[in-house]
């Protein structure tokens, strides 16, 4: 550990590496960006800088045009090929790598290129006269970037250190590396986003404790919590919300734009045209109080600071529920916050920072560039593994979304929640449902949803061979284990037995950040009305059970009661079947008790004929 | 603590969770509660600093990063050992499952205590001012944080209860508290559930 601590602080004992000139071996970080892609190393005086290409510009644009001569333009040149050649230029690859088709065309409906199933299931995209992989296209990024370095550097790069999203999931991940191995680059690894960009700030700064990363980009929201000492980086809680970015804001300027041209039904170049518009003059009111545009036609207008931010209020606010989430999660107050680093271009919106300081009731941190932090932090992780490749930088993560199994009445049981950290192993008890049960089905479910249809659903098995008992007598195990790489086992085992059944599932497999990001918001909007789906379910199922064990309590001790009592419970036996139809949880759970009023002398007879041991008295905990 | 064979030195090794003499990972000791595991006095209060830099600290020797290279038995080892770290973390931070961790440490069998009545009364109030409360109009932040101040109250005032009768359990006649013990852990699963109930309405209030 000790080398550890001479990192996070700087200078007090210096790595022979790093002390002599000339041994640092030639590795940079690369942040491969939806939109924007950066590359960053270590400068001669211990800074991480980004590299610029010819024209001092850091940030290349994440495009790719194929031209039909067979040549491959990458960044400013491809982006403003894009209107003219829609089919020839591949713009977001990011969101394509390690997806099917299918995944793609339902999540992309309006995508201009036509897809085709490659291998393994993975997407080939048809640019012009060629077809091409995500993975293809991000290493036509990637080679870029590594041109860009190697000339800056003096010689070709030993490795790289290319961030991910948390989210990603293993397929992701690798087509991510896939992508590095095309471009002839060597992965020191893999690192999430927020923990690059935490990384920088702690190794740069030198800072420790505990810091929440804001991380609003073009098209997604991340927040996550991270707590940095002594060389552990420990992910608290991370959320987010896919449908909510910068891209949201210029849409409300584009909507104003269209409004003040009069157009109903504007054509696809006329949106173009605004859209860029609305991003220009979005990035200008950051730093003016007042903007002077002209329309395509000639119209001119203005807009002030203040009507925009009144325009896009409510949307940056709704990020502001996640954060608040993300720290009730973490178990931390705002105020126990060492700071808050901001990550992501939009975070430049004046309105954004002042809502995020206001919320954590501090100023956020923002001496590092929000567009180059997360480059700049997986160029320190480089330089680490490249200078010295022993030493580890210990991340402990969680599980961003909770796992649960479906019970009956279509409802979920979390087993793991969300941001438990890994690896984890939780267990849960269940039993039969009817009397001689001999199968369970098992449904793995993924979300925060109350109802197990509302939520992902990630694998499904049986387990057989449960000998036939009474509803209840039987106790099954169902153990979930999610290890250290988030890959988890779902074990289901009937005690008295032995019988078991087990399935490793993928968790994150096939399921976006975007996703992810998407059910938790799913999640808040529709709490209140998922609490009254699940309160009515639970009560209908509560109901199908006193039924239940009432029907099978007749049978056996039927001749315990008189006529006239037993005319009483099968009336109120009526009741209760009646009222279970209904829609009010309330209702049901009134006639629930009825029920058990009205037959607890049934129920104390049965307990004393079971005492005297004239009968097994098993059932008598199911109907009383 | 009787001494054992090392899985793969095949030498005697104390308790510990790694070989005195080869320094392998050894198996995990389910009898070593989650105090011991910790370095932490056994009790109901805990220093949280002082669990998390424990915590930190085992992380540092067992977790599967630094056995990514070693064979199967030692990387399923470590993978046990910190299923077990994460589990003490949980069990030790959240005040109602340390109070159920500590009532079976204490061999206390998981029996239902019925609730006292007056104790339900106060409840089903309670829940009725919550139920009052919507969060869509103006007023509800103001409500809900309210609530919410009177129900963390109760439930550090529970919390001190318990750490008060954990102290009496622990000494002479410890069997004797722990009915006593159980009762209050309910109670506190209650304020528990009230709040975890608030934080539902407090994320809708919130939008």
């Amino acid at each position: 550990m000790e080398v550890l601590l001479d990192i996070m602080e700087p200078g007090k004992s210096p790595d022979p590496h790093q002390a002599v000139p000339g041994a640092r071996k030639r590795v940079v970080g690369i942040d491969l960006g939806t939109t924007y892609s950066l590359v960053a190393a270590i400068g001669v005086e211990g800074q991480p800088l980004c590299i610029p290409d010819e024209d001092g510009r850091v940030a290349l644009p994440s495009v790719v045009h194929y031209g039909a001569d067979g040549r491959i333009i990458t960044g400013e040149t491809a982006r403003d090929l894009a209107p003219s050649h829609p089919v020839e230029t591949i713009l977001s690859v990011k969101r394509y790598m390690g997806r099917g088709v299918e995944d793609i065309r339902r999540r992309h409906p309006m995508i201009p290129h036509v897809l085709e199933e490659g291998p393994g299931g993975m997407v080939r995209i048809v640019a012009g006269e060629r077809t091409v992989s995500p993975v293809e296209v991000s290493s036509e990024i990637l080679k870029e970037l590594k041109s860009r370095a190697e000339d800056t550097l003096g010689g070709p790069l030993h490795g790289v250190v290319i961030t991910v999203p948390a989210y990603f999931d293993d397929a992701q991940r690798q087509a991510t590396k896939d992508a590095a191995r095309v471009a002839g680059l060597e992965v020191l690894r893999l690192l999430n986003e927020p923990t690059a960009a935490a990384l920088a700030y702690g190794l740069e700064k030198g800072r420790e404790g505990m810091y929440a990363i804001y991380d609003l980009g073009g098209g997604t929201f991340d927040v996550s919590l991270l707590k940095l000492e002594k060389g552990i980086f420990q992910v608290r809680a991370t959320g987010g919300d896919s449908a909510l970015g910068g891209d949201d804001f210029d849409h409300w300027l584009m909507a104003r734009f269209l409004g003040e041209l009069g157009e109903e039904h504007p054509q696809p170049g006329l949106i173009q045209a605004c859209r860029k518009l609305a991003r220009e003059v979005k990035e200008r009111l950051s730093d003016e109080e007042e903007v002077a545009y002209a329309l395509p036609g000639g119209t001119t207008g203005r807009v002030t600071r203040d009507a925009f931010e009144a325009g896009i209020r409510e949307l940056a606010r709704k990020t502001l529920p996640i954060c608040r989430r993300v720290l009730k999660d973490g178990g931390v107050g705002a105020e126990e916050l060492q700071g808050v680093v901001l990550v992501g271009g939009s975070t430049r919106v004046p309105l954004v920072r002042r809502l995020v300081a206001e919320f954590f009731g501090r100023e956020p941190l923002t001496d590092l560039d929000p567009d180059q932090v997360v480059a700049l932090g997986a160029a320190h992780q480089a330089d680490l593994l490249g200078g010295n490749d022993t030493q580890e930088m210990l991340l402990l993560d969680v599980t961003p979304l909770s796992l649960g199994i479906e019970t009956m009445g279509d409802l979920v049981e979390k087993i793991v929640p969300r941001n438990s950290p890994i690896p984890t192993a939780r267990a849960q008890d269940f039993t039969t449902f009817k009397d001689g049960q001999t199968a369970m089905a098992v449904h793995v479910v993924q979300g925060e949803r109350e109802l197990a249809s509302q939520c992902r659903s990630l694998a499904r098995f049986e387990l057989r061979g449960i000998p036939p008992m009474a509803a209840g007598a039987a106790r099954i195990r169902v153990t979930y284990r999610v290890d250290a790489d988030g890959l988890l086992t779902v074990a289901a085992r009937e005690e008295t037995t032995g019988v078991e059944q087990s399935i490793v599932v993928q968790p994150s497999y096939g399921l976006t950040d975007e996703e992810i990001a998407g059910m938790l918001q799913e999640a808040m909007r529709h709490g209140a009305a998922d609490m009254e789906a699940r309160l009515l379910n639970e009560a209908r199922v509560e109901a199908e059970r006193v039924l239940a064990a009432a029907g099978s309590a007749l049978r056996d001790d039927g001749d315990l009661l008189n006529e006239n009592e037993l005319k009483r419970v099968k009336a109120l036996m009526l009741a209760l079947w009646e009222t279970s139809r209904g829609q009010s949880a309330a209702t049901i759970d009134q006639a629930v008790r009825e029920m058990d009023a009205g037959t607890r002398f049934f129920a104390q007879r049965r307990m004393d004929r079971s005492l005297q041991g004239a009968m097994t008295g098993r059932k008598v905990d199911d109907f009383a | 603590m009787a001494n054992v064979v090392c899985w793969s030195c095949r030498g005697v090794t104390g308790p510990g969770l790694f070989c005195r003499t080869c320094d392998a990972i050894l198996p995990v000791d389910h009898g070593v509660d989650f105090f011991r595991l910790f370095g932490l006095e056994v009790g109901f209060v805990v220093d949280r600093t002082l669990l998390e830099e424990r915590y930190r600290e085992l992380q540092k020797r067992l977790h599967p990063d630094f056995f990514a290279s070693r064979g199967a038995m030692e990387r399923r080892l470590s993978l046990e050992h910190v299923t077990r770290v994460n589990e003490a973390l949980r069990t030790l931070t959240h005040p109602l499952e340390r109070a159920g961790y500590l009532l079976r440490l204490a061999g206390w069998q998981e029996e239902k205590i019925p609730p006292d009545t007056a104790f339900l009364a106060e409840v089903m109030e309670q829940r009725e001012a919550l139920d009052e409360v919507d969060p869509g109009a103006g007023d509800a932040h103001e409500r809900l944080a309210t609530l919410r101040a009177e129900a963390e109250q109760r439930a550090r005032a529970e919390e001190a209860r318990l750490a008060e009768m954990f102290v009496a359990a622990f000494g002479a006649d410890g069997q004797e508290w722990l009915p006593r013990i159980a009762r209050h852990t309910d109670r506190l699963r209650y304020h528990q559930r009230f709040l975890e109930e608030l934080d539902r309405l407090e994320d809708q209030a919130f939008e």
